[in-house]
């Protein structure tokens, strides 16, 4: 593992000199690529190029429509009843930090952790939000941008030939996870199917009942006959995924024993991140696990602890993520893959400090929290903090761009190598980030 | 705008040249020997863009560069001299030994300069610099450009290909004659590096590749760019040049003329069956039906084409389609969660479109409409955007055909537009009220990035206009707004619309990308732009009038590409760049050619979050943003999840499987083999199969009928998947 890091960064180092990024064009000629919009940045620091490429995968487990982070990573004592909100604390594995009760499971964890207590965006409204977060780039109407997950599927691009696709969501498509203007081939390849569910299938991978693998091949042999001026073989990905008995293995969650289904929690998300877990085994460079149901405006305490009315067991939100992604973390860490896989845990925004009348947090991005774990980041960390009622960032504001610039290094992809949208417009990576130098 | 200068004798050319020369060397000695003291904004400024040191990514970045803020490109003198003389302690500069002034010591290589070095410590930058520090960097007097424009002097083939002198002239601060300024002047050359400095001084070029080149001059906060013509070679077994089919048509006589210059063959015309296909899913966004495709071979050749135009442009279809398109154009999406406002909107657009309103009243009242949005459609125009900027960006979008939102936080680096540009248009359109009840109101501000003041209100590129006060000051200037945009002198409207239209039919616009309207891209066919323009203002702003001119056309008629051998630049339009279908027209197509038809059509769902499961995975464009087809793709180079989804979802399997699809129709029938495959290929690719196609699938087919369901079924599918089927 160690031996790995280092000739990783090594290599990293090359490429980054050979790129040489302030190196301005030749006396007297100003090319046009010389994008005028580029930022300064400053290049990597020899800190950060060790860091560089530490993280082979991520694990993004997307808390779609804004955990609140008074009742997860950031839950406040001893402040009025309205501030604190239904649920309790738990000291954690770290000395002087709690969690929320429900997440007792990740609080013995938090040792293996990083916690940002001081998330900060200007934008409270889901679609833009989550762009924000996701892309690192404050929304335009013009361009679309595209998400971590997007940059990492095209900047690993090369190199990568096994049938299974670079970049996975599971189970559903959300906005905010596309590739933008990098196009459809950097998509994430969406299971669009359930892996809770006893049915579970990746969407159209399986051969049309109707059909049988004769007639898919004969269909694919009578339409290179008439495919006139086709540059490839029509659908090859497609077909090659279809007849790929590693791909067919990968995605079967049958192979695991039913303890190890438990042990993440059978729900949907809990399936999912153990889904990710095969695919991360597979060396698949960046998966999405998607949690909906974060946006508890009303009532809270059902979605997030409950699950449903009068439940005895909690089965909400907060504890299926508690139960999954603490299996997650201990999983990845026995296989020996946590060190090389990032796992982070964010939605668009957090929760306003004080509980609304229906019992609810209505949206707050002014200051929120993030869970990251593996990949070489530092651990046991609590980085920024927010005030006495997680209004306002006490110290370290660290925006969704900051974020992303830092994650784009762990994983090796240069924040500042330009990329090109389809109409020949240079854009950087990343471009108003500064990097978190405690995670570097 | 120069081109080359071919067609002109060369004993004018060089009478011209010296003529120029001798007029420069009078000028020159009256303004610039007058003042053997350097001036800043003449002499300095100009050797700072020249070496690109006021660039985006050096000092003229927002946020500058090593403690250095310039503007970009120098569009702000009086703050670069500042930076320069006052700013850092006036640590930049030392009158005592002015060799080692940071502005020198730096860019020269003598300090450490992140940068690299720029020029030489004796070259003759560094020595006009020290100059200017010696005599006390004076400001001299301010300049004022008008006239900016490049010479290009073709010069005879050199062995490395043709070379090209490049001259820059101006007229400063009203003088009658234009001044050579080529020594002040920074270039900017196509970034593929197909061009090439054969020399500095005089600046001289080489083209490296066969095609059109553009090179853009800076001087003095001003931009102009040229286009470089390089012939590609004869091919030795082409055809005889002259095409027996040439045509009068202005828009075929505009693209031969470039066609001319390069040397480029274009491609062959398709035959008029492709071309009734062509033209359907362009004009009303679906395939021929074998009614029409029976009824336009049994019509006169010499007049079919026009009669099927003039039917399809009248036909319902023609309304529906037009109104998808205006819809996209807009970014048309929910407005804030509110059907009613969503429905008016979807309805005042559709019935615009269907009584043939003129596209210039539209938009003028999209842009200035108010009132309860559930009832008046058009104010829901305003309710796309969620504050003043993004309005501003959306205008500018849809009506400019501008990307002015890089004026945002600096100057736009290629273009005209300043930030007191974009923040004042803003500063209008902060004057809007953007609930259900579209309102003007008074009082409303937004914040001028530059001076971090609040914005005054701004025609772009324009005067400023009265402080929005009161409803009435906003209305005004909402007004004055309008007449801008709409002025029947200068119709940038009617320039964006027709250049639209262009890329929808054509694949590509003739200024592309098309929302990217500015100096330094200019259109590939700047005349047949022009009369594009003509032809759509003398129609009263009716698309199909521009329609009708490019579908008659032969450029219009060509084929695609040929990938192996055609390596030609798109923007000749040598041959017809292929359109891969929207997925909403490729949904309706599948069900029309098979036979399988909804209630109601893909296309009528104008508001792209309408659920469908098909559409989505087909890659509908459901964002908040109008999507451009990206141009190049092929139909084949789709995601995964839609390849997967083609091959085994339901979408195409349960369609070609359906017992109303025309396969199992005919089969029950008793339709003969031939006869089936005659008509699946004319129903799905609008295509006579060729005899010897058939005779080689007759061999293959089954003869048990269940196989030979199965073999249709395949056989369909793979007709469906094909070029043909896929794209335009």
């Amino acid at each position: 593992m160690q031996m790995s890091h280092n000739r990783s960064s090594r290599r990293s180092f090359l490429r980054i000199g050979s790129v040489a990024p302030w190196a301005c064009s030749a006396a007297g000629v100003t090319v046009l690529r010389q994008d005028a919009r580029l930022d300064a940045a400053s290049p990597l620091s020899a800190s950060h190029l060790r860091s560089f490429g530490s993280a082979k995968s991520c694990v993004l487990l997307w808390l779609d429509g804004g955990p609140s982070h008074l009742e997860t990573f950031d839950p406040k004592k001893d402040v009025p009843k309205e501030v604190q909100g239904p649920l309790g604390t738990v000291a954690t594995s770290v000395p002087g930090v709690h969690f929320s009760e429900e997440l007792h499971r990740c609080a013995k964890l938090a040792h293996r952790m990083t916690i940002i207590r001081s998330m900060t965006s200007p934008l409270g409204e889901h679609g833009l939000a989550n762009q924000y977060a996701l892309t690192g780039y404050l929304p335009s109407p013009n361009l679309q941008y595209p998400s971590l997950g997007a940059l990492t599927a095209h900047e690993r691009r090369e190199g990568w030939t096994r049938p299974l696709p670079r970049h996975i969501g599971i189970p559903e498509q959300r906005t905010g996870l596309g590739a933008g203007f990098l196009g459809s081939s950097d998509e994430p390849f969406w299971m669009n199917s359930d892996p809770a569910s006893p049915k579970f299938r990746v969407r159209d991978l399986d051969i049309y009942p109707t059909l049988n693998p004769d007639r898919l091949q004969r269909r694919r042999q009578m339409l290179a006959q008439i495919q006139e001026g086709a540059s490839e073989v029509p659908y090859k990905d497609a077909f090659e995924l279809i007849a790929s008995a590693e791909a067919r293995h990968v995605f079967d969650l049958n192979r695991e024993s039913d303890k190890t289904k438990e042990r993440y929690g059978l729900r949907s998300f809990g399936q999912s991140c153990l889904l990710a877990r095969r695919l991360v085994e597979q060396q698949v460079p960046f998966v999405t696990v998607v949690q909906p149901g974060w946006d508890t405006h009303e009532n809270m305490i059902v979605p997030l602890r409950e699950g449903y009315s009068g439940a005895k067991i909690g089965v909400g939100l907060i504890p299926t993520f508690d139960q999954a992604v603490s299996a997650l973390i201990e999983d990845l860490s026995d296989q020996g893959l946590l060190d090389q896989t990032l796992v982070i845990a964010m939605g668009e925004f957090g929760r306003t400090p004080k509980v609304n009348t229906r019992g609810g947090r209505d949206h707050w991005p002014r200051v929120y929290s993030v869970m990251l774990c593996g990949g070489g980041l530092p651990q046991g960390i609590v980085l920024g903090s927010s005030d006495r009622i997680g209004e306002s960032p006490r110290d370290n504001p660290i925006t969704p761009s900051d974020l992303i610039r830092t994650l784009l290094i762990r994983l090796g992809i240069e924040p500042d190598r330009m990329l090109v949208t389809p109409d020949g417009r240079p854009i950087p990576i990343n471009q108003h980030g500064k990097p978190i130098d405690a995670l570097l | 705008m120069p081109r080359s200068r071919l067609d002109r004798p060369i004993w004018k050319m060089q009478l011209r040249r010296l003529l120029t020369a001798l007029l420069n060397l009078i000028l020159s000695t009256q303004i610039f020997a007058q003042q053997e003291i350097p001036s800043f904004e003449l002499d300095v400024l100009p050797l700072l863009t020249k070496h690109g040191c006021n660039s985006g990514a050096c000092h003229g970045a927002a946020a500058g560069r090593g403690q250095l803020f310039l503007s970009l490109w120098g569009s702000d003198p009086k703050s670069d001299y500042d930076q320069i003389v006052h700013a850092f302690q006036s640590r930049r500069i030392r009158h005592a030994s002015p060799q080692e002034s940071l502005i020198i010591a730096k860019p020269s290589g003598r300090i450490a300069h992140e940068g690299q070095v720029r020029f030489d410590p004796d070259s003759p930058t560094a020595i006009k610099l020290a100059n200017w520090i010696k005599a006390g960097t004076p400001y001299g007097e301010p300049i004022k450009i008008d006239g900016f424009r490049i010479e290009v002097h073709r010069i005879d083939s050199t062995s490395s290909g043709i070379a090209w002198a490049l001259r820059t002239y101006a007229r400063i601060n009203g003088s009658s004659l234009p001044i050579e300024v080529t020594d002040r002047t920074a270039w900017e050359i196509d970034p593929n590096g197909s061009v090439k400095w054969i020399e500095q001084h005089p600046p001289t070029v080489g083209l490296e590749r066969p095609g059109r080149h553009l090179i853009a001059a800076r001087f003095a906060g001003q931009v102009q760019t040229s286009v470089l013509i390089a012939p590609y070679p004869s091919e030795p077994h082409s055809e005889s040049r002259s095409d027996p089919q040439r045509s009068t048509s202005f828009v075929d006589v505009e693209i031969q003329k470039l066609l001319d210059q390069a040397n480029v063959q274009a491609a062959t015309l398709i035959d008029d069956l492709s071309w009734l296909r062509r033209v359907s899913l362009d004009l009303v966004g679906r395939i021929p039906t074998i009614d029409e495709i029976r009824t336009f071979e049994e019509l006169d050749p010499l007049n079919r084409k026009p009669m099927t135009l003039d039917r399809l442009i009248s036909s319902e279809d023609f309304s529906r389609y037009w109104t998808f398109q205006l819809a996209r154009w807009l970014g048309l999406r929910p407005i804030a969660k509110e059907l009613e406002a969503t429905k008016a909107f979807e309805k005042y657009l559709s019935d615009q479109v269907s009584s043939r309103r003129s596209w210039k009243t539209i938009a003028q009242e999209l842009l200035v409409s108010t009132g309860d949005s559930h009832a008046i459609g058009q104010t829901n125009f305003a309710r796309l955007a969620v504050d003043p900027r993004a309005h501003a960006e959306l205008i500018s979008r849809v009506f400019l055909g501008a990307r002015m939102q890089c004026a945002n936080c600096h100057n736009h680096p290629l273009d005209h537009w300043t930030q007191d540009d974009y923040h004042g248009l803003s500063a209008i359109l902060a004057g809007l009220d953007r609930g259900s009840q579209v309102a003007y109101v008074g009082g409303a501000q937004v914040t001028n990035l530059r001076t971090k003041e609040p914005a005054i209100p701004k025609i772009p590129g324009g005067g400023y206009l009265e402080v929005q006060i009161d409803a009435q000051t906003t209305q005004r200037n909402l007004e004055k707004l309008s007449d801008w945009i709409f002025d029947e002198e200068n119709p940038r409207f009617a320039k964006v619309m027709a250049n639209r239209l262009w890329a929808l039919m054509m694949g590509r616009g003739l200024i592309d990308p098309v929302d990217d309207l500015r100096a330094t891209n200019p259109a590939s066919h700047p005349e047949l732009l022009d009369r594009l323009v003509q032809t759509l203002v003398e129609s009263d702003y009716q698309p199909a009038s521009v329609l009708k001119a490019i579908a008659l056309s032969n450029a219009y008629a060509r084929r695609y590409p040929d990938l192996q051998r055609d390596r030609i630049d798109a923007s000749f339009f040598a041959a017809h760049v292929r359109k891969p279908l929207a997925p909403e027209v490729l949904y309706d197509a599948l069900c029309d050619a098979l036979g399988t038809p909804k209630e109601q059509r893909a296309i009528q769902w104008l508001d792209p979050t309408t659920p469908s499961e098909s559409l989505d995975i087909l890659g509908r464009c459901s964002r908040p943003t109008a999507c451009e087809p990206p141009s190049n793709l092929g139909p084949i180079q789709s995601s995964l999840s839609q390849q997967l989804h083609w091959i085994n979802g339901p979408l195409v399997n349960q369609a070609i499987e359906s017992p109303e699809c025309f396969l199992h129709r005919e089969l029950s029938r008793g339709t003969s083999d031939a006869e089936l495959l005659e008509l699946g290929c004319l129903r799905i690719r609008t295509k006579h199969p060729q005899a010897e196609e058939i005779q080689a699938w007759l061999e293959q087919i089954p003869k048990e009928p269940e196989e030979r369901r199965a073999w249709f079924e395949d056989w369909a599918w793979s007709q469906l998947s094909s070029g043909r089927f896929l794209s335009n």
